[in-house]
């Protein structure tokens, strides 16, 4: 069992937090109200009073829900899809370094969707800073290891981010693959298992890598 | 101004004959080195640069090496100032042909996430990845009147990560999954979007041969290649390809233009 904090307030994060709950971890879920930096340690150092401290951090990705083409977005928009996102997991790393080192198996996880890798028709401040996600990860798994802490990517079909037929629509215009297991997956019993298993000790020399979930339809790496 | 190594075009091999660029952040480094290699392959170039002390003498260096160049003011944090770029291109070439946005702010010293000050983190953020999406909403209507493309000036470090520059890193990364987005909407109308990864002598390079004395030599061992490129003979060739109709059918990709040092697409 860890202490597990996951961020976010959608369905991803919503469905993961019951993923969790159900393999036995105590987990709190917090939305990001604000992403300025007292709010986000504030938010954490909550969390790590309600848990008695915090093993995991799991970062979840905001992404749009609408589709709008980079003519057609306000500079507002731009803001508050690419740009808080970015400052949301930059403040969030940066309060999970007091919150996880020194614990000797500390683990921060990002969760974003493909598109990042791939781009998206319509989602391009999404796919921006999804993808900063992960090189922040990568940054931060070099800088980090000597902390005993890993940090790592999940990455899930872009139907769990975004809802409906969007969704279904963005995964089918990235990549002419049907998933090799067949379906996209259920967030609970398909991806949060992955959380579970970087949250292990015989983790603890996995990091700075990206985990594909989206049941093999992204292949490239 | 430095001398550089150019690669021009000679008389009967000019690629960009007739097209109109815009380079950012062209007054050193990569951006210089990109707008000289535009220049000797035919473009009239823009060299958007925020700071007149670099900017007009690289302007200035073009035109002595037999190319057509002009300095225009450019603080590509600001969209007033990328619109007036865009307007002072187009009145004095007619058109515009293709955006370089190279630009982006002070890297800042080798620092560990936690430690880094907001005001480094917003600075990169403003200059990388908003300027990325101003340029190209300011040049959206001229790139698709003349069937244009947009290079966008990303690094190695935002596909592996940087141990000495995470917001580098988050940065470029970002650029690349904009620039993907933006090559699936715009290759419909006939816009092209790429991506260039150059490794040169920049500032982010210089800061991390400082925090590493040892890096640089570990960098050219590990690098097919021997050495770090030469901004214009090396990585201008490069902007000069994505620019022309040689790539016409090229749309989405990173080129690494790193001697071989990174292989990891």
């Amino acid at each position: 069992m860890r202490r597990m904090l996951v961020t976010g307030a959608g369905r991803l994060a919503t469905e993961l937090t019951t993923g969790l709950r159900a393999a036995g971890h105590a987990v709190e879920q917090r939305p990001i109200v604000d992403v300025a930096k007292a709010a986000v340690q504030q938010m954490v150092d909550d969390a790590a009073t309600a848990l008695g401290g915090i093993d995991t951090i799991v970062h979840v990705h905001q992404s749009a829900q609408e589709r709008t083409t980079v003519v057609e977005t306000t500079t507002e928009q731009w803001i508050a899809i690419c740009e808080d996102s970015m400052t949301a997991a930059f403040h969030v790393t940066q309060a999970a370094h007091g919150a996880l080192a020194g614990r000797g198996h500390g683990r921060l996880v990002f969760v974003v969707p493909t598109i990042g890798m791939a781009g998206a028709f319509g989602l391009a401040a999404s796919a921006a800073s999804a993808e900063s996600l992960r090189a922040l990860t990568k940054s931060v798994a070099k800088q980090w290891g000597k902390y005993a802490i890993t940090v790592n990517v999940i990455a899930v079909g872009p139907q769990h981010v975004i809802a409906g037929d969007i969704g279904r629509e963005v995964a089918e215009g990235v990549s002419l693959a049907v998933p090799a297991m067949g379906s996209a997956g259920d967030v609970a019993t398909d991806v949060a298992p992955l959380v579970s298993l970087l949250s292990m000790d015989e983790a603890h020399f996995l990091t700075g890598t990206t985990l594909v979930a989206d049941g093999g339809v992204w292949l490239t790496l | 101004m430095n001398t550089v190594m150019t690669s021009g075009g000679s008389a009967h091999n000019r690629l960009l004959e007739g097209k109109a660029v815009i380079v950012t952040g062209a007054g050193g480094g990569v951006g210089y080195g990109i707008a000289m290699a535009m220049a000797l392959h035919g473009a009239d170039v823009v060299v958007a640069a925020r700071r007149p002390d670099n900017g007009e003498p690289a302007a200035q260096a073009i035109n002595n090496a037999g190319g057509r160049a002009v300095f225009f003011r450019c603080d590509v944090t600001q969209r007033s100032s990328i619109e007036a770029t865009v307007a002072f291109t187009v009145e004095t070439f007619g058109r515009l042909d293709c955006v370089v946005h190279n630009a982006v702010s002070a890297v800042g010293p080798p620092t560990e996430i936690q430690d880094i000050e907001p005001a480094l983190f917003q600075g990169m953020v403003a200059s990388a990845v908003r300027a990325s999406f101003d340029c190209a909403q300011v040049a959206y209507p001229y790139l698709k009147a003349a069937q244009g493309s947009y290079i966008l000036i990303t690094s190695a470090t935002g596909i592996e990560g940087s141990p000495y520059l995470p917001v580098y890193g988050m940065v470029k990364a970002a650029q690349r999954g904009f620039g993907k987005s933006l090559a699936r909407e715009w290759g419909p109308e006939g816009i092209r979007v790429n991506l260039i990864g150059p490794v040169a002598m920049t500032p982010a390079l210089e800061v991390a041969y400082k925090a590493n004395p040892v890096l640089e030599a570990r960098l050219v061992k590990r690098t097919p290649l021997q050495r770090v490129g030469d901004p214009a003979a090396d990585i201008g060739p490069a902007a000069v390809f994505f620019a022309s109709d040689l790539a016409r059918f090229v749309a989405g990709q990173t080129l690494i233009v790193d001697g071989g040092g990174f292989m990891g697409l």
